[in-house]
């Protein structure tokens, strides 16, 4: 579901239209039934999910019907059996989420073993090499064991917060008789059958929805059931014109940020550059950019589709290169995946109330690393954002920044953090940090041979677009300090949103690389 | 903070109608705004309509049957002289070459009209023609809309459709070279500025000096098997033949690369005839080429059009 191609948005229209269609009949007829709506959304989100990857489709249903299957389940029993229901489905969960993302890097790289899958490996008259292939409804799919379904650890997230969720509005609250004494056996039982039933039942069709609402669900915002589930529950289009104006505006920020300033960039980024550390500056700081560009961008598309049908997902992200501290940056940087963590793994260990607080931080993070890519690279990125957090919290106290150097500092060690996430091979990044580090390195003579690098209209296009990344960072930074509602105040304004479309119009790549977020 | 401009909803604003009118209408101005600027001021897209309209009208001339039409992207307009040809062969043959950015399906659909009874249609399809799904290029939208031909494209909906939608986009590139044009002449004022021969053939070849890469995947999509089968289907019907040479590319010559080339060979092969040397005509002599891998230099371009003669020897005719 690449919202930056041509064939998602025909495909939305082509199946979206004809049901607003038989939609519209069926309200003026009298025939649409209650559920009509929810059926129909479904039916959208199921189609667009079999578009982008049929085979994991069925993957992805599979595991919609085995979660709502185990939620209904532990909500229907006692809270010591729903614990272990809901454990069981997490693990579930995860094993699916493990198996596909991460088997290949434990397998190889963490216990050095030969690939699982060498002995498929077929030659073809070619000489190129692939694994044994295999078809689906007469489409070629490769081998199942490739496939990477598209969300899956969104989704997954999802689902777990989901099932946590739900058994915690089992857990009843801790209750003290004013006579300070037990609950009689017979009561206290008869009050934990109550709150095991507390919340009704979730229909088979909200769940459904709350888990495969397309604009949302292969790269986020991943969405708790308090913030999504209440507006899914007896869902109905609710078509106004509010919505489609301010959909349309978030749309807008969300295609310029992708196709403008994202898409134009990445053609700068010369990842396999080593020895001229001008090139790899320029390629981190470019990366840097992109990939908020791109994330950010998606997010807001998915924001301003869900707005133009009623629905308000959570903002992924509040202008993290506004930030004046490693701990602000995350509370800006992919929002949803870093509360979700806090919720889900940082409070469960102790969070800061325990003496191994730094040992829970660099988990949190490592584990976080990890999410974004079965890589030790992405590993090694997530344990160095840990480390800064420490060090913050341990300089905080006794060390206070101008401001202006507060977010200098905060800036430039994000930046170089990008170098673990965007190089994949260990012994480069240290090649690269060696070729950074050597002042020796950064000649005049390899200055002027990464400027021959760009022609003359790659070093136009690139200052354009950094022109106007430029100034899109500026806007937020001011919208922060001027206390807007939210940094993008001022992008998603009547006429600025207007002047984006222009813009987004006329300097859009012809070819859009793939969303960056997608391959996790 | 309040959005002024919004006001509250029972102002003029409110109705769907304002709504979509107001998104459609700026939607509208920016891609009639780029439309216009492509038109108008980039250099390539000029280059491409001038040299289309000339050799148009040379192959309009009434001659006698048979003819030869060599068609393909730049590569052919830049890599062969048919007048080598004609003078081994003893036929006319007429340089239609243009623009690999006018994707298969541009070039098949500017082609076709021209083509007469008993003409001999030699395409030469660059990779980036054969590879891609849709049959388009960069420039497809915009030169349909612009010679009619969109329709005659054959493509889908869809994809007739996106490209009506990015005729209207120039991109960063080209309005940051108008910005840099704007200040200073641009230093390849005169690569889109030339004459054609009495056969359509370039007067001003573009020289370079490039170093062999490894090549790309040298592929060919379904799509394009599809459509020409199709062609020749076709032109078959008006009595006319289809033959295909694969492209003079360079780039590193492996045993894979060879091997993907003859792949497509064959597929290619399965509807018309299909020539090419004994490296697949993938070269890794730089001497040969100009200033991209497809386009060829003067001694390149004369080895080629001696290579394409003794191909067609077939077609001679004896006088």
């Amino acid at each position: 579901m690449n919202f930056a191609q041509f064939s998602f948005w025909w495909i939305l229209l082509s199946v979206g239209l004809p049901i607003l269609g038989i939609r519209w009949l069926g309200q003026r007829l009298g025939y649409w039934p209650r559920l009509g709506d929810a059926i129909a959304l479904l039916i959208i989100s199921l189609i667009l999910f079999w578009q982008a990857s049929p085979p994991s489709w069925l993957i992805f249903v599979g595991e919609l019907l085995f979660n709502y299957a185990m939620v209904r389940w532990m909500q229907s029993r006692p809270r010591s059996q729903a614990k272990w229901i809901g454990g069981c489905a997490i693990a579930i969960d995860l094993g699916i989420l493990i198996y596909f993302k991460y088997r290949h890097f434990f397998w190889q790289d963490v216990l050095g073993w030969a690939s699982m899958d060498s002995a498929r490996t077929v030659t073809d008259p070619s000489g190129a090499s692939s694994l044994a292939g295999t078809t689906f409804l007469g489409r070629s799919v490769g081998s199942f064991g490739q496939l990477l379904p598209p969300g899956i650890s969104f989704y997954t997230f999802q689902m777990v917060a989901f099932v946590v969720d739900s058994w915690r509005m089992q857990q009843p609250e801790p209750q003290q008789s004013e006579q300070g004494s037990a609950q009689s056996p017979v009561s206290a039982h008869s009050s934990a059958s109550a709150l095991a039933t507390v919340s009704p039942p979730i229909s088979a069709v909200d769940y459904f929805n709350f888990a495969s609402f397309f604009p949302q669900i292969i790269a986020g915002p991943i969405e708790r059931r308090d913030q999504l589930m209440p507006q899914i529950q007896g869902f109905q289009f609710r078509f106004s014109p509010e919505n489609l104006e301010y959909g349309l505006r978030w749309l807008v920020l969300g295609l310029f940020m992708k196709l403008v300033l994202a898409d134009n960039l990445a053609p700068y980024i010369y990842a396999d550059a080593i020895a001229n550390p001008w090139l790899v500056w320029l390629s981190i700081g470019l990366f840097g950019l992109r990939i908020y560009f791109d994330f950010a961008g998606y997010s807001f598309i998915a924001l301003g589709i869900a707005k133009v049908l009623g629905v308000n997902l959570s903002i992924n992200f509040l202008a993290p290169y506004a930030a004046h501290n490693v701990q602000d940056f995350w509370r800006r940087w992919h929002i949803t995946l870093s509360t979700w963590f806090r919720d889900y793994v940082y409070i469960p260990l102790g969070g800061s109330n325990t003496p191994w607080v730094g040992l829970n931080v660099l988990i949190v993070f490592g584990l976080s690393g990890l999410w974004h890519g079965a890589g030790w690279n992405f590993i090694l990125w997530g344990l160095y954002h840990g480390i800064l957090l420490l060090f913050y919290r341990v300089c905080r106290t006794f060390i206070q920044l101008p401001r202006l150097l507060a977010w200098l500092l905060t800036f430039s060690t994000v930046m170089l953090g990008w170098l673990f996430f965007m190089e994949p091979r260990i012994d480069r990044i240290w090649q690269k940090l060696n070729t950074l580090t050597h002042l020796s390195a950064y000649s005049p003579v390899q200055f002027r041979a990464a400027i021959m690098t760009l022609d003359t209209s790659g070093l136009s296009a690139l200052a354009l677009t950094l022109g106007l990344a430029v100034g899109v960072l500026v806007l937020e930074q001011l919208a922060v300090r001027y206390k807007a509602d939210t940094p993008y105040q001022p992008l998603v304004q009547y006429w600025t949103a207007r002047g984006l479309a222009i813009l987004t119009i006329l300097l859009a790549a012809s070819a859009a690389p793939q969303f960056i977020y997608f391959q996790f | 903070m309040r959005d002024r401009n919004w006001l509250n909803f029972h102002s003029w604003r409110s109705t769907w109608l304002t709504v979509t009118a107001s998104w459609a209408g700026v939607i509208a101005i920016a891609w009639l705004l780029g439309v216009g600027y492509r038109l108008a001021v980039s250099p390539e897209l000029r280059w491409i309509r001038s040299i289309e309209q000339q050799k148009t009208q040379l192959a309009a001339a009434k001659t006698a049957s048979p003819r030869i039409l060599v068609a393909g992207g730049s590569g052919t307009h830049l890599g062969l002289d048919t007048t080598v040809i004609e003078q081994q062969l003893g036929i006319p043959t007429y340089n239609l070459g243009l623009h690999a950015g006018l994707g298969l399906n541009g070039i098949l659909a500017g082609l076709e009209p021209q083509v007469q009874p008993g003409d001999i249609v030699v395409l030469i399809p660059e990779y980036e023609l054969l590879s891609r799904e849709s049959g388009t290029g960069v420039f497809s939208g915009i030169w349909g809309l612009t010679s009619g031909q969109l329709l005659n494209m054959n493509l889908s909906p869809q994809v007739a459709i996106q490209e009506v939608l990015s005729a209207g986009n120039p991109g960063v590139a080209a309005i940051g070279s108008s910005l840099i044009g704007a200040i200073r002449e641009p230093s390849n004022a005169d690569y889109y500025t030339e004459t054609l021969d009495s056969r359509g053939n370039s007067t001003q070849l573009k020289p370079g000096r490039l170093v062999p890469v490894p090549f790309p995947n040298l592929s060919i999509s379904t799509a394009t098997l599809q459509t020409l089968q199709e062609f020749q289907t076709r032109l078959a019907a008006q009595d006319a033949e289809l033959v295909i040479l694969l492209p003079w590319r360079l780039g590193q010559v492996t045993p894979a690369s060879q091997n993907q080339a003859q792949q497509v060979a064959q597929s290619l092969s399965e509807i018309a005839p299909v020539y090419y040397n004994q490296t697949f005509n993938l070269s890794d002599q730089p001497a040969w080429f100009g200033d991209t891998v497809y386009h060829l230099s003067v001694e390149g371009r004369d080895l080629r059009s001696r290579q394409v003669a003794r191909q067609l020897t077939r077609y001679r005719r004896h006088r």
